[in-house]
């Protein structure tokens, strides 16, 4: 591990840990990043400045008196969807402009217990669905300013990628977390569907919506989720269990494990050297000491096919009030969007829901002969701003390609992870997705940094 | 020639749009929705197509969940 703070979340916890820097020090260099570098980027929509400052100076008197916490003084990025007391949370919506709420997400609150230093609220696509809003514009990526940073947690992982942020929260319906870290070179995790507490989260689809920490490194990923992962009674969905610490066997070794490749998704619309990189990627793993076996899995290509109708009507169920009385407030393409969820027949809808369930049952049953299961995260480099068709094969939806790559763990509810893996020859990054049993987050991890141990990471990029 | 298919699923398509409440859009809107909602119900037919067999919808009602939740308190 690096010893420079800003490299790493954990990292920065080192050097608090031994005094070597104070949190007022850390939130001042993010300040003074998100100062110097957001006017490129647009990943923020609130940025606390002076609040992050006192709530710093806070964690270094705690710090002082011998307190400590996971992430005591840690400064940290949200997701503009997530509730924020006393703090406007717009999800990226005109609609939601001037929302301030009264109390904290369950997560937010869990993060301040744990001594975060709320740094601010991070931009999205409008309402998670996809599109951005014109009011708040695109979030562009830090290794190439022409590109996205993808969606829809894109603020949250150009921060944590930029450097203007030492790690931040996205949510996750269709990929919405481990798109843009693919894309930004960084770590995304979407846990098991139950384990992050969704309650104070502004829904886009309940049966498929998740939380989920992005990060620089695996190791700052399992610190987050081991503060984040527990039941709350406030969300429906949320799971009854004691959630175990997936840190303590982080470094255990790998070798014995099995891993099982996909090979229709190192093909199926994957871009040239992203399957050059990813399968380069592989091999290092083999490197790991992992046995890799091949798995079939033909359910999965269907999963762009079965999450869209889910999406569209639990989201325009959402929406619909808003939908009719202010129409002109939502995005040319979100309405669009919202309207056609109205068009999905009930039967469209329940025959989504029993073919997810079919793709559950494969994934398990894989599961039962691998640890983990693999293959690219997204099958195409981040797309130029403003562009919504694949560049190689414009007939397709940038929306509908990435879902087909991101799209079976929401849908299963699995955990998956996204690591860097390398770059392409024009210098984008590409991410390599794990995919783990449900709940067994430890394994997912400790295979997931196995891989970042070997892998060709990249470089942060430079601004 | 006429497009059958396609004068097809404009009329599925603006009864949809009818029967969902959002027939006071303008022309426009109508036939863009309409474009959109055939391409996705061609997704549609091939989930269709699936042999779903006795595989239940993944959505779940539970009330035991619920007691368990007073028992609990």
């Amino acid at each position: 591990m690096s010893n420079d703070p800003f490299d790493s979340m954990s990292a920065l916890i080192a050097r608090l840990d031994a005094g070597d820097i104070t949190s007022v020090e850390a939130t001042r260099h993010y300040l003074e990043c998100i100062a110097r570098l957001d006017y490129q980027l647009n990943a923020f929509i609130t940025v606390l400045h002076d609040d992050a400052l006192v709530q710093a100076a806070d964690a270094d008197r705690r710090r002082a008196s011998g307190e400590r916490g996971a992430l005591l003084g840690v400064p940290i990025a949200i997701k503009d969807l997530f509730a924020t007391a006393d703090i406007r949370t717009t999800a990226g919506s005109r609609m939601l402009a001037d929302n301030v709420p009264d109390a904290d997400a369950t997560v937010v609150r869990t993060l301040h217990d744990a001594g975060a230093v709320l740094l601010g609220k991070t931009n999205m696509m409008e309402m998670a669905y996809g599109y951005p809003h014109p009011d708040f514009g695109e979030t562009a990526n830090p290794w190439d300013v022409t590109r996205t940073a993808g969606g829809s947690s894109g603020g949250s992982a150009a921060a944590v990628a930029a450097g203007m942020a030492s790690a931040a929260l996205g949510s996750d319906t269709g990929g919405s977390i481990r798109s843009p870290a693919a894309y930004c070179g960084i770590v995304g995790l979407k846990p098991t569907y139950g384990a992050i507490s969704r309650h104070g989260v502004v829904p886009l689809s309940w049966s498929l919506d998740h939380a989920g920490p992005l990060t620089r490194t695996v190791r700052d990923a399992a610190v987050m989720f081991d503060v984040l992962a527990r039941y709350d009674p406030l969300d429906p969905a949320s799971a009854r269990r004691q959630h175990s610490a997936t840190l303590t066997g982080l470094d255990e070794r790998v070798a014995g494990l099995r891993v099982g490749i996909v090979p229709e998704l190192f093909e199926w619309h994957v871009e040239p050297e992203i399957r050059r990189v990813a399968l380069a990627a592989v091999e290092r793993l083999r490197d790991a000491g992992v046995t890799v076996v091949e798995n079939e899995l033909p359910l999965l290509r269907l999963a762009s096919a079965t999450i869209m109708p889910i999406i569209q009507a639990e989201a325009t169920s959402i929406h619909w009030n808003a939908l009719q009385q202010r129409p002109e407030d939502f995005s040319d393409a979100l309405r669009e969007n919202l309207r056609l969820g109205a068009m999905v027949l009930a039967k469209d809808y329940l025959d989504a829901q029993r073919l997810r369930a079919l793709m559950a049952a494969e994934v398990d049953a894989a599961l039962r002969e691998v640890d983990v299961l693999v293959f690219p995260t997204q099958p195409i480099v981040a797309p130029l701003l403003g562009v919504y068709e694949v560049a190689s094969s414009p007939e397709d939806d940038v929306l509908d390609v990435e879902i087909g790559y991101t799209g079976p763990a929401n849908l299963t509810g699995h955990p998956a992870i996204s690591v860097p893996c390398g770059l392409t020859a024009a210098g984008l990054p590409v991410g390599l997705q794990f995919t783990g049993r449900v709940f067994d987050e430890a394994t997912l991890l400790r295979v997931a940094a196995a891989f970042e141990s070997v892998a060709d990471m990249p470089s942060p990029p430079t601004l | 020639m006429t497009d059958t298919t396609s004068t097809t699923s404009r009329a599925f398509g603006a009864q949809l749009l009818a029967a969902a409440g959002l027939h006071d859009l303008s022309e426009e809107e109508t036939q863009s929705l309409t474009a959109l909602h055939a391409r996705f119900q061609r997704d549609r037919l091939l989930i269709a197509a699936q042999s779903l067999g006795n595989a239940e919808p993944a959505v779940q009602f539970n009330p035991a969940s619920r007691l368990k939740d007073v028992t609990d308190e």
